[in-house]
């Protein structure tokens, strides 16, 4: 219970879990929208269970999975930013340490 | 105020300064052309503007998706059915997945700018450390 709280206070997890909730409600989408047009033989009825269902859940699973690369590339990229501030100050501290010699 | 943060502070954190090609050891630029189109400020690469313009446009996609569902289930025809899917279901898919792509270039850029910037201060630190090693290797000669 305490490690969910703790997950759940990190933005990150969080924004992951809903976008992993978008994508399984955009497939769920698609499985409605087949479900629904497979119900029927007419091209007429089918056709708003493909709007709303197929376009309508590729959109959503399109978007989410875009966004959630997107979030997990800027998750690495910070990483790797943290990374280098810690060269850049020891490069600081050589350089602080350079002019103390001189 | 540590060594450290003195020598920090007096490194270049301009966004424009800070993307400028760094200069090479015999005074050349780097090979890349600088380029000399000028952004408007919301448009720059630290802007949240543009993944705001991305989230709206993709928004508006679905929007267009929910009113194409409206259309469409409100016909009987198949013939009036389809300008409905075409014009506004298929707009809508496109306009999400343009949404989409806004997003990621806009993030794509704000990370090349930070990364820029700690370049660009990495190499300033380096020269100045460079600099200062010659002076003091120069005052032991004499």
């Amino acid at each position: 219970m305490t490690r969910l709280r703790a997950a759940l206070r990190d933005p990150y997890t969080v924004s992951v879990t809903v976008l992993v909730v978008l994508a399984a409600a955009g497939l769920a989408g698609i499985a409605i929208g087949w479900r629904g047009a497979a119900a029927s033989l007419v091209v007429s009825v089918q056709l708003p269970y493909v709007v709303s269902g197929v376009i309508g859940g590729l959109a959503l699973l399109g978007f989410s999975l875009g966004l959630l690369i997107i979030q997990v590339r800027r998750r690495r990229e910070a990483e790797r930013r943290a990374d280098f501030d810690r060269v850049v100050r020891a490069a600081a501290d050589l350089l602080a340490a350079a002019r103390g010699m001189a | 105020m540590s060594k450290t943060a003195t020598a920090l502070s007096s490194l270049p954190v301009d966004g424009d300064e800070a993307l400028a090609p760094a200069e090479l050891e015999d005074g050349r630029r780097s090979r890349l052309p600088r380029v000399s189109i000028r952004l408007p400020t919301w448009l720059k690469g630290n802007s949240p503007a543009p993944t705001f313009i991305g989230v709206a446009v993709a928004i508006a996609g679905f929007v267009l998706i929910m009113i194409a569902w409206g259309q469409v289930a409100g016909e009987t025809q198949v013939y009036l059915q389809m300008p409905y899917v075409i014009s506004a279901g298929l707009t809508g898919l496109a306009l999400v997945m343009v949404g989409l792509t806004i997003v990621n270039v806009a993030a794509k850029q704000r990370d090349a700018v930070d990364r820029d910037r700690q370049m660009d201060q990495l190499v300033s630190i380096l020269g100045e450390l460079k600099a200062s090693m010659e002076e003091s290797s120069k005052g032991r000669r004499r």
